[in-house]
């Protein structure tokens, strides 16, 4: 309905057949304005808003050639993820946090600073723990202080010292976002999996391989944006977990439609390429 | 679900409402209007990409008008909302010496000045204090300088116009509206030779109207200031001073702790 001055053009929109139509407004304030419409629904436009609207989807279209063409630049300092580590006997708290009935996984151990997941659900005992210890808590590089945000009620880092050991204490398995200064969760699936297994080794609870796989494999094409020698050299000795029934799952809710070539290249050792291709994928 | 590598491509207001799109890697190309999403792949969004701009053809009708002869951004950001008073197009030479450029001054205020005094031709020469930081028409993560490069190879490798896309001028002016890099280039490469423009014209005189004289602008800026907008300023004054109050707190924290920080961030970045 309204007062039809002529169709435009029909329009395809996710598969179903629209016209645009141009109308007159009610109102002479209104101008004229544009109807997408088929026998089942209608949406209506000023003119200029439709212009607006119009221009910027051919402009996300520019955007998004412009992206797949080029390599998104690092944005955040990254630490070296390799060298020497500090063995586990000198992290004292560690020990205390193993007699004590808090839920924990080890993520990673460096030289005098280890990365340890606490479960969400005893994250007051951790701190009451900790402080009963003797730590002290300061602020994490990648902390709010900092200006980053954590999205989707993640929790914030931390990061506690005693003795001259760092204690890197985080909550869920965390990806950093591809928007500047943006932490996230990983999937609830993989969260699901970090506390349903444990790898156990010499008496401490590590995250099983599968998990630290998908977590490093991310870290590497959103935070690093490249592959370091101990990165090949990880996922080289754990080419295992590629044979995983639930690895593939896992990355659909994680890389979705990339999460087959991902694999494939992985497979082949193909790591140089990995990044290029996540950043160029289109094929969705 | 949460996608790690997401994009976001465009960003703009229709009428009261938000409106963005997004691009999701491995899963979908969002359409935002507000509370409504449609998700779209790849495929499909190059294919509306190609029938909007056949209907933005058809439904502007002026002769000598197509939608390819735009930059997609330049009409994102500044053409589509007078495109409906568009009256004529006109092909035209110009001398690249007698054109001008403008860029906002650190107060807000428009500066005009010849295109040899550009900014985009100053940073050509290898002074880039002022071309920094202006990233309003760029590409999504794309940089000042990595804008210019890609302009200066684009123009040696396909020469200028590409793609039947000219610098636009508005009305008889000689104010670059889009093109200042492409025009820069041309400039250093060439010097003051006469090039090829698009010229558009409208129906309503308020569009290609611009002002130089800062109180002027100063004045111009002050009539658009009605209740809402005067509202909004305050409370962003008011949030401004809040988040101060709390930098402020954030800024004695790492002075009190620096040296602790110091040491713990050696550990943690090695």
């Amino acid at each position: 309905m309204g007062e039809k001055i002529r169709d435009i053009r029909p329009v395809n929109l996710i598969g179903n057949d629209l016209m645009a139509e141009l109308n007159e407004g009610y109102t002479k304030s209104q101008g004229r304005v544009i109807h997408i419409q088929n026998s089942k629904f209608r949406y209506l436009l000023t003119e200029k808003d439709f212009l607006k609207v119009s221009s910027d989807i051919m402009r996300a279209n520019e955007e998004l050639k412009y992206i797949k063409t080029h390599l998104p630049s690092k944005d955040i300092k990254i630490p070296k993820y390799a060298g020497e580590c500090t063995p586990l006997e000198n992290y004292a708290l560690l020990a205390g946090l193993e007699k004590s009935d808090v839920t924990y996984r080890i993520l990673e151990n460096r030289d005098r600073l280890i990365t340890i997941l606490i479960k969400p659900d005893d994250r007051g005992k951790f701190k009451k723990l900790f402080k009963k210890e003797g730590a002290k808590a300061i602020e994490h590089p990648y902390g709010k202080r900092h200006g980053f945000v954590f999205l989707y009620k993640m929790h914030a880092f931390e990061m506690y010292s005693k003795d001259g050991l760092y204690y890197e204490i985080m909550y869920e398995l965390p990806c950093k976002s591809s928007t500047p200064k943006m932490w996230m969760p990983l999937d609830k699936c993989v969260q699901k999996s970090l506390w349903e297994n444990e790898n156990r080794v010499n008496g401490f609870s590590y995250v099983t391989d599968e998990d630290i796989w998908i977590f490093r494999m991310m870290r590497c094409l959103v935070m690093q944006k490249s592959f370091t020698d101990a990165d090949v050299e990880f996922f080289t000795s754990h080419a295992s977990v590629l044979e995983s029934s639930t690895l593939k799952d896992k990355l659909n809710l994680v890389v979705f439609a990339f999460s087959d070539t991902l694999t494939e290249l992985v497979r082949n050792g193909q790591y140089d390429r990995l990044v290029e291709a996540y950043y160029s994928y289109n094929e969705y | 679900m949460s996608n790690p590598a997401v994009t976001k491509l465009v960003r703009d207001k229709i009428g009261r409402l938000e409106f963005w799109m997004d691009d999701n890697i491995g899963e979908a190309i969002h359409i935002h209007l507000a509370d409504f999403r449609i998700d779209l792949t790849v495929e499909e969004l190059h294919n509306l990409a190609e029938e909007l701009g056949d209907t933005i053809d058809k439904l502007v009708d002026v002769e000598g008008f197509e939608c390819s002869g735009i930059d997609p951004v330049f009409m994102s950001l500044f053409l589509a909302k007078n495109l409906n008073h568009l009256k004529a197009v006109k092909k035209d030479t110009v001398m690249l010496g007698d054109l001008l450029v403008n860029h906002k001054n650190r107060m807000g205020f428009i500066k005009f000045s010849k295109l040899e005094n550009g900014r985009a031709v100053k940073a050509l020469n290898g002074d880039s204090s002022e071309n920094d930081g202006h990233r309003e028409s760029h590409h999504v993560g794309q940089t000042s300088e990595q804008r210019l490069e890609s302009m200066k190879s684009s123009i040696s490798v396909n020469g200028y116009p590409f793609n039947g896309q000219y610098i636009i001028l508005y009305e008889d002016q000689m104010l670059i509206r889009d093109g200042q890099h492409r025009a820069s280039c041309l400039y250093v490469e060439n010097g003051n030779i006469e090039i090829p423009v698009l010229r558009l014209y409208f129906d309503d005189p308020k569009i290609a109207k611009y002002e130089k004289s800062y109180i002027k602008q100063l004045f111009a800026k002050l009539r658009k200031l009605n209740a809402k907008r005067l509202l909004r300023k305050t409370k962003k004054f008011f949030k401004g001073l809040i988040n101060m109050g709390s930098k402020c707190k954030r800024r004695l924290y790492f002075v009190f702790k620096k040296r602790e920080i110091r040491k713990m961030e050696q550990v943690y970045f090695r």
